[in-house]
């Protein structure tokens, strides 16, 4: 399991280190890489696809295909916003050729939900969420989400689940704050209605 | 006003959405698999391509629109050359490129140097230019063996 980066890890390479090293035929260095993003990585696709056989495939994809144009890699950007562009494409184009077939198959919620400071404010005020199954309230709000089109879809998962800033997701998206701040309002308010039926 | 403050907290809880401790426990060696078998079957044109795609790698560029691009340098090309042959022409049967070659060439009249003849004064009798020696006479070989001239039948 990936261990969040911490201080004492200062030690360890960074990611212009690694890249350069990969991009000189350092196997190993791009390794780490891998080692260092899939779980992130993985979250941004399985909450795009909300299936976790897919996130899976489609990670070890993006990182084959990052492997294969890591030369062409110029640092204009960060390392994981490369990677992070390579991925929403992907998985864009990967859940568009599967059409409206698909299965969700979430994964479980992790035993840190319960000392989520939100989640416990959530829960412990008289609102209708405090009395809902929470696997219910989570099936429900990933249908939602599957709802969405592609691209709301990536903007909610980059803003409200990932917590990227909206200048790193327009440059992830190639498109300007301002159409990211509008495609998040419009996917607030679909979710929103999509919700209150679940509500009534 | 739209408040969605919780369904933002809801979906912020999302992140707590995690596969089983187990689930990248083979990721790695999954993906060394992976990267061995494209590297047996690449072919070499596909190669080709990830190296001129690696050149832009920050654009979100799909696949066929290099595709695309070199069809339409194609197609530009196709409508010039067609535009270019099928230009107005000044002569018939001609193009105007050949009407400017033709105009700039001096013109010279190639029967003004020899005397023109009528049939009325060609002598079949005349003997014909005698050769000024036996050797600049024209010898005709057919397939390798003189010409014979044999004499007419007499009836």
């Amino acid at each position: 399991m990936d261990k969040p980066r911490t201080s004492n890890e200062a030690t360890e390479e960074s990611d212009v280190q690694l890249v350069a090293s990969a991009q000189g035929g350092d196997l190993a260095a791009f390794d780490k890489l891998v080692v260092r993003y899939r779980t992130r990585l993985y979250g941004l696709v399985y909450h795009m696809t909300s299936n976790n056989e897919d996130a899976r495939d489609l990670v070890q994809e993006i990182f084959l295909k990052a492997f294969r144009s890591i030369g062409g890699f110029r640092g204009k950007s960060s390392f994981y916003t490369w990677l992070h562009q390579i991925g929403v494409n992907m998985t864009i184009n990967f859940l568009k050729k599967r059409g409206r077939r698909f299965q969700m198959s979430l994964d479980d919620v992790d035993s840190n939900i319960q000392n989520d400071k939100e989640f416990l404010e959530m829960t412990a005020s008289s609102d209708p969420v405090r009395e809902a199954n929470l696997s219910e309230l989570q099936r429900r709000l990933n249908e939602s989400m599957m709802k969405l089109s592609l691209e709301h879809r990536a903007v909610v998962t980059m803003f409200d689940i990932q917590g990227l800033p909206h200048a790193e997701i327009s440059r992830v998206l190639g498109v300007s704050e301002g159409t990211v701040r509008s495609r998040l309002f419009y996917a607030h308010r679909q979710l929103q209605n999509y919700l209150e039926e679940f509500r009534k | 006003m739209d408040d969605f403050t919780e369904l933002q907290r809801l979906l912020r809880l999302k992140r707590h959405e995690t596969p089983a401790e187990d689930f990248f426990d083979d990721f790695l060696r999954d993906f060394h698999d992976a990267q061995r078998a494209e590297m047996l079957k690449r072919s070499v044109w596909r190669i080709a391509f990830d190296r001129l795609e690696s050149l832009w790698p920050e654009m979100p560029v799909g696949r066929y629109a290099y595709a695309g691009g070199c069809a339409a340098a194609l197609l530009v090309a196709g409508v010039t050359s067609a535009r270019i042959l099928n230009a107005p022409v000044t002569a018939p049967g001609r193009s105007a490129g050949f009407n400017r070659l033709a105009s700039a060439a001096p013109k010279v009249d190639f029967y003004a140097s020899r005397p023109v003849m009528g049939l009325a004064e060609l002598d079949f009798n005349k003997p014909g230019p005698v050769p000024a020696s036996a050797a600049s006479r024209p010898r005709y070989v057919l397939d390798s063996q003189p010409v014979r001239y044999e004499q007419p039948f007499s009836f």
